[in-house]
């Protein structure tokens, strides 16, 4: 059931196989507190209560009953309180319970983990503690857009890299379908860079490696790779838009495309650009691309680079791993030139050119592909999201950030869970 | 209304006078660019490719045609050609 303003309960299932904190060799989802949010039809009002209890046998109080007091105590397992002014309620749920709710059709729409907040006094500053790195398990970019704790793994998607190809016989992709086509005259699509490469490990590697802690988000989606820029990492507008069209030819319902050239302040977008992203958009494929990495902040801010100023594509700035906005990613400076959603982007751990294997990296070229696997991911969570509506839910599941919009847009991309 | 957006300056190549460009089709005549195409020809387009998913078509022409290929029925911009390059600087360690 779709709900107001497209939320839908289907997405919001826990993980499967109950908590992610039970899930062995799983993380938990950063910054959780373990309880649950449940947002309420408008409708439901005096009935809150009766809908939780007979849903998912959720014992509830009325905030109003504490005459505008905090809560006095902590909430038992199975207790909840509602806010019946927000029309939502704040439940300590078993997963069976989370389940149920999750499933429930009507007045319930939508149940997603309560997050720790911060003050924005902090401006954006985690305490040191807060920092996220890469584990055994996986890099530290899994963790903060909770794709460690997704159920979904891109299954049935198809995500078209556009970038310098992909070294085929890396030990995370030999044996893996692959649809390639170069656009790069005189040269097949492999790639003799590395920045393909590591491009499509961030958004399609595997869920195991062959060495080291898990780096790819989308590990199960289809992958088309597009090479459009040559071994020196350069190309014009023309392969990039025959990728483009590729892409759209072949219905792949995401475009990561790790490639853009500065813009001056107060520069307009490419109406060409804008027009194929709206046309790919009609036909079911959403573009993502990088802000850019222009900026020396906090002193200098860039506009958000071509072609992700376009407003039909998304825009990806980068925050490194307390969540805070890299130095290099640029802002919404000129009109239409926004920043959608930021993506990790600092010591970004994928894969590279043999024999070296494994890299490490900065860019918004990193951050975009992270959010084009968390995009597979919500397409295979939602099939009947796509273009348009996919990114509409691409950017209202995002994590909101204490950095101005300007900076990060909607937010840090999540993963659904 | 179509625009230009005159960025060879970006690629170094003012002083030569072909440039390679991006031509938006308009909604309206997508169901017929092969037509568009050829009248964009006949006004000097060296035509190298049709994007039929995303109605643009690529090629190049002398810059002196590009006034003349914007007044092309069923035109809704024409772009000069820009080059990407990554940022090196941020790749590695």
């Amino acid at each position: 059931m779709t709900g107001k303003n497209g939320y839908d309960a289907q997405t919001l299932l826990p993980p499967r196989g109950g908590s992610p904190r039970k899930q062995p060799g799983r993380c938990a989802a950063p910054r959780g507190t373990g309880r649950q949010l449940v947002l309420l039809s408008q409708g439901a009002g005096c009935a809150s209560a009766a809908i939780l209890r007979r849903t998912a046998g959720v014992r509830v109080a009325l905030s109003s009953d504490f005459a505008g007091a905090v809560r006095p105590a902590p909430l038992s397992p199975g207790e909840g309180v509602v806010f019946e002014r927000l029309g939502a309620a704040l439940l300590l749920a078993d997963p069976d319970q989370t389940r149920a709710l999750a499933r429930a059709q009507g007045q319930v729409l939508r149940v997603e983990p309560e997050r720790f907040v911060r003050a924005h006094g902090l401006m954006g500053h985690l305490p040191e503690t807060s920092a996220l790195s890469d584990t055994a398990l996986a890099a530290w970019g899994l963790q903060a857009t909770r794709a460690l704790s997704c159920p979904y793994t891109g299954r049935g998607v198809r995500v078209a890299i556009l970038d310098t190809g992909l070294d085929f016989e890396h030990p995370d992709f030999a044996g893996r379908a692959v649809a390639a086509q170069s656009f790069i005259e005189g040269h097949s699509a492999l790639d003799a860079n590395g920045h393909g490469t590591f491009c499509a490990g961030v958004a399609c590697g595997p869920e195991r490696p062959a060495d080291g802690p898990r780096y790819g988000v989308a590990s199960a989606a289809e992958l088309f790779i597009a090479k459009v820029l040559d071994d020196n990492a350069g190309g014009t507008d023309g392969n990039v838009l025959a990728g483009i069209d590729w892409a759209v030819r072949n219905e792949c319902a995401i475009v990561s495309m790790s490639l853009g050239s500065p813009v001056l302040v107060g520069e307009s977008y490419p109406e060409i650009y804008e027009q194929a992203a709206a046309r790919a958009l009609a036909a079911g494929t959403v573009l993502i691309a990088p802000a850019g990495n222009e900026s020396s902040r906090p002193d200098e801010i860039a506009p958000v680079e071509h072609p992700a100023n376009c407003p039909s594509i998304v825009a990806v700035g980068a925050v490194d791993q307390r969540l805070e906005v890299a130095p290099f990613s640029n802002g919404a400076l000129n009109p239409g030139g926004e920043v959608d959603l930021v993506g990790p982007g600092i010591a970004i751990a994928s894969a590279t050119l043999r024999p070296s294997v494994y890299q490490t990296a900065s860019g918004t070229s990193m951050a975009a592909p992270h959010v084009a696997g968390i995009a597979a991911l919500l397409a295979e969570a939602r099939p009947d999201a796509r273009g348009a509506a996919l990114r509409t839910l691409l950017l209202q599941t995002a994590q909101a950030l204490t950095a101005p919009a300007r900076d990060a847009g909607a937010g840090l991309a999540q993963a659904p869970q | 209304m179509g625009r230009f957006a005159f960025g060879w300056d970006r690629r170094g190549t003012d002083a030569v006078s072909r440039a390679n460009v991006a031509i938006a089709v308009a909604d309206d005549a997508r169901g017929r660019i092969y037509e568009v195409a050829a009248v964009c020809r006949a006004v000097g387009l060296e035509h190298t490719s049709t994007l039929t998913d995303i109605g643009v078509l690529l090629g190049s022409v002398e810059l002196d045609n590009l006034l003349s290929l914007r007044a092309v029925p069923g035109v809704v911009a024409v772009e000069v050609e820009r080059e990407f390059r990554l940022k090196q600087y941020l790749w590695g360690g």
